[in-house]
Parts: C-alpha cells; structure tokens; sequence
C-alpha cells in the first residue's frame, strides 16, 4: 500500500513552511494547476482516495476520515486482499 | 373581534400577494455571456464520469448532469437525436437530484477557498428542455416539444430569480418566442 497526500492550488515554498511547522514523513504531490483535482471532481478539502492496483477508485471519504475505525479497515483489508 | 378577524386573515392575504406577484428578478448587473456559457459549464466538470450508483453527494449529482448532457451536446450537434434524448434525460434525473437539495443558481458557487464554479442547474435543466422540445419539432411531435419548453419555463424563471445571466434571459426569451409560434 502507497500513500500519498496531494496538494492543490499552493505553491512548493507554501508547502513547504507548512511542513516546517507541521512535520510529514507522507511524500505530498504538487497539484499547483488543480488538474488532479478537477480531474477526481473534489470540492472538499481534505478529501481521500483509495485507488486499486488497477488503477480504479474505490473508495472516497469526504471530509476528515476516520481511518482506524472499522469501516476504513474493513475496506483497506478487503482491497489489501484483492489479487493483482 | 374586528381585530381579531384581521390577524386573522392578514397572513392568507400576504401569501396571497406574493403569489400573485411577477417573479422578482435579481437585481445583479447582467451576468455576460463570456462568463456564463455552456463551453464553460461543460469544461469545469470534465473528468472521471460520474456513473449514477456511485453519485452520492449534491455535487457528484451536479457533475453527473453536466457529465451527461455534455454527452448529449454532442449527439445533439451530430443529429443523433434519439440518443441525444436519452443522453439528455439522463442529465435531467441527476439534475433532479440537484434541485430538491439546492434549488439556487450561481455564477459564483465557492467549491473551497479559492475556487468557484458556475453552478446552474436550473438554468440548464431550462437548455435541457429548449434543446430536447427543438429536437420533438424536429420529428414532427409539436405537441410533445411544446410540454418541454413549457416545463423549461419554471426553470429558467427560477434562474433568472438567482443570477440575471445573458445566457439565461437568451434561453428565457426563445422559450417564449417557440410557445407563441407553436400556437400558430
């Protein structure tokens, strides 16, 4: 499993002063034109994906998700299961 | 009991007033046709396709629509006007959807900070119906094409009470201009 997170419509020295303050060991992707995000249609800030190894999206939480609960590990679990 | 019968009877007459009034319209500058137009609508809302089972939110019911009906322009210009028709009730039922949630257009919809979007689902239900009762002319269902600009009527009104648009009043008076010659 890879995680990423994406940041829309800031710039790289934005970002950046914000991890100097709010440390991340997460890589985050620069989506500086908002094309991923208008691509995935978000409108909610944060807003997570879970893509298969296929390339689909599977699941999206809007808002702040829980990932710890049962619902988020249960989905994890089944795609994490899924063969290739 | 005078008094009593007034407080009475005051608010059906209030009620009364408003509903018989003309719509009120907003009184905005005119929103030009360069900022609102369908290119635009269609060109925020490109992407992954929205399929219905998997719409959820009001937002992926707005997407859907625009999706479809994007998918529908197309047919529509090629003369594919069966499949334009179902395309464009496709983008009715999502738009429906849309409605009973948020019956308010915008030219100035804030999806998050930063970032706004023409967010016109009356207005475009209204185009919807203009575009599906030209194309009934078009197969000799007079009667048929005129229910649908009929029904765009309530919407476009509806849009123009929110945002008074160049595109709108365009769509509003050619519905007019088709009622009046299908009465011919």
């Amino acid at each position: 499993m890879v995680l990423f997170r994406v940041n829309t419509k800031e710039s790289r020295e934005t970002i950046q002063k914000f991890l100097e303050k709010t440390p991340s060991s997460l890589p985050i992707l620069l989506d500086e034109k908002n094309k991923v995000g208008k691509l995935l249609g978000v409108w909610f800030h944060p807003t997570s994906y879970l893509v298969d190894t296929k390339g689909m999206l599977r699941y999206r939480a809007v808002g702040v998700a829980e990932w710890a609960g049962i619902e988020a590990v249960s989905i994890v679990d089944r795609l994490l299961g899924e063969k290739q | 009991m005078t008094i009593w019968a007034f407080l009475i009877f005051l608010p059906f007459w209030m009620i009364q007033g408003c509903a018989t009034s003309p719509p009120p319209r907003a009184d905005s500058p005119l929103i030009p046709l360069a900022k609102a137009n369908l290119e635009a609508v269609l060109e925020e809302q490109e992407g992954l396709e929205i399929l219905w089972d998997n719409a959820k939110e009001v937002r992926d019911f707005y997407r859907g629509g625009v999706q479809q009906k994007s998918q529908a322009e197309n047919k529509y210009r090629e003369k594919s006007y069966s499949e334009a028709l179902k395309l464009y009730d496709k983008s009715e039922e999502f738009f429906l959807v849309v409605l009973k949630y948020i019956n308010h257009d915008s030219c100035e919809y804030m999806l998050f900070e930063g970032t706004h979007i023409l967010f016109l689902p009356n207005l475009l239900m209204a185009d919807n119906y203009l575009k599906t009762g030209r194309i009934l002319k078009e197969m000799s269902r007079d009667s048929s094409a005129r229910r649908k600009w009929k029904s765009a009527l309530p919407y476009i009104q509806q849009s123009l009470r929110c945002e008074r648009t160049e595109w709108g009043l365009a769509i509003e008076q050619e519905l007019n201009s088709l009622l009046e010659s299908s009465k011919r």
